[in-house]
């Protein structure tokens, strides 16, 4: 009966130590990703949202003459 | 080798374009949307719509309007009333009270004009009762305020002080163009041909402005059935056909450029274009003024 009990004792210790180390290993592994990509430069919390737009658009190009301007009637 | 970066977007009734080596693009672009706001006639909330609507004699305005109302008596005592910013009631009376949609075809619009002369002042040069004092904007009531191309030209050279730090830059709004840099390189501007032809002139400007009038983008039929567009002239308050339909002004800023474009379209008159330009005829044909 004893035996039985204490059998019983070391298996639930046996899975709550298994279940501390996986929280352990989780929280590691999701906070380790964000310090890295926070160490990257990419904060998500800074990132600016994709919005649609048909009358926007923005380039950047490299020339060795500056970009002609076209004035006309607006 | 240059680099610029560019940023396009639809504002006043047309197209901006903003190139520079260097500035916050973003916040220029946020400034330009924020005055839109404030001067179109289109909203009854903007500035512009309350100031009209005010029956007070003294208005408090803001610092941007203050700057549009300054600009707008500039012009018209340089031009003696012929660019005059009081005609808010006449263009809505031609038709021109929302955005408009796509304009009439410029040829057809030529032939069913009426006959051809200069504008002039509007006798009674309510103009001269305008003034801005600091942040006041006096005027009697009634005397409504069309932002007009003034704006436009105004708003170009704001932007243009706001990238005074860039190397190299370009502010195209809507036709009315600031040109500058720190690394003073010339940069070539194209005048458009309002017959869809390819471009009538090229210009090389390293600072200053440029600015483009006609009469063939924002056009409609009027409530007479006649073509109709928004260069009024002052003394009939009815759309001018002068014989020019497009002119192009060289000055030291835009909405200096703006002014003599104007000026030189109203009146068929090419003095106007004492810092260079072209001027472009009814018939197609087109004439490069240089600089005296």
């Amino acid at each position: 009966m004893n035996e039985s009990i204490s059998r019983r004792r070391r298996r639930a210790q046996l899975i709550r130590g298994r279940v501390v180390a996986g929280a352990v290993a989780l929280f590691v592994a999701v906070f380790g990703g964000i310090t890295a990509q926070l160490a990257s430069g990419h904060d998500p919390a800074l990132a600016k949202s994709k919005s649609k737009s048909t009358t926007t658009s923005t380039a950047k190009s490299t020339t060795n003459t500056l970009a002609p301007v076209t004035t006309k009637q607006s | 080798v240059i680099t610029e970066e560019r940023v396009d977007f639809a504002c006043f009734g047309g197209d901006v374009s903003i190139m520079a080596s260097e500035g916050d693009l973003a916040l220029i672009r946020s400034r330009f949307e924020s005055w839109h706001r404030m001067l179109t006639r289109f909203d009854p909330a903007s500035e512009l719509c309350l100031l009209n609507a005010s029956r007070a004699r003294h208005v408090r305005v803001s610092p941007t309007m203050a700057a549009f109302v300054g600009a707008a008596i500039d012009a018209a005592h340089r031009t003696d009333g012929l660019v005059d910013p009081t005609l808010a009631p006449e263009i809505e009376r031609a038709g021109y009270r929302t955005d408009l949609g796509e304009p009439l075809d410029l040829v057809t619009s030529l032939v069913l004009a009426p006959e051809r002369g200069p504008a002039r002042s509007h006798p009674d040069r309510r103009w001269l009762d305008l003034s801005v004092d600091r942040y006041t904007v006096t005027r009697p009531p009634g005397v409504e305020l069309d932002s007009g191309g003034i704006a436009k030209g105004l708003f170009a050279d704001l932007a243009a002080g706001l990238l005074s730090g860039s190397g190299s830059f370009a502010v195209d709004c809507a036709g009315d163009v600031a040109i500058g840099g720190s690394d003073e390189l010339t940069r070539p501007v194209l005048v458009d041909d309002p017959f869809g032809g390819e471009p009538l002139h090229e210009f090389e400007i390293r600072q200053g402005g440029v600015a483009t009038s006609g009469i063939g983008r924002r056009s409609w039929i009027g409530p007479d059935g006649l073509p109709a567009h928004h260069l009024l002239d002052p003394s009939t308050g009815r759309p001018a056909y002068t014989g020019v339909v497009q002119a192009t002004a060289l000055a030291p800023t835009a909405a200096e450029a703006e002014v003599l474009a104007k000026a030189a379209l109203l009146s068929g008159d090419e003095h106007w274009l004492a810092h260079g330009g072209v001027l472009v005829f009814d018939d197609g044909s087109h004439a490069v003024i240089a600089s005296r």
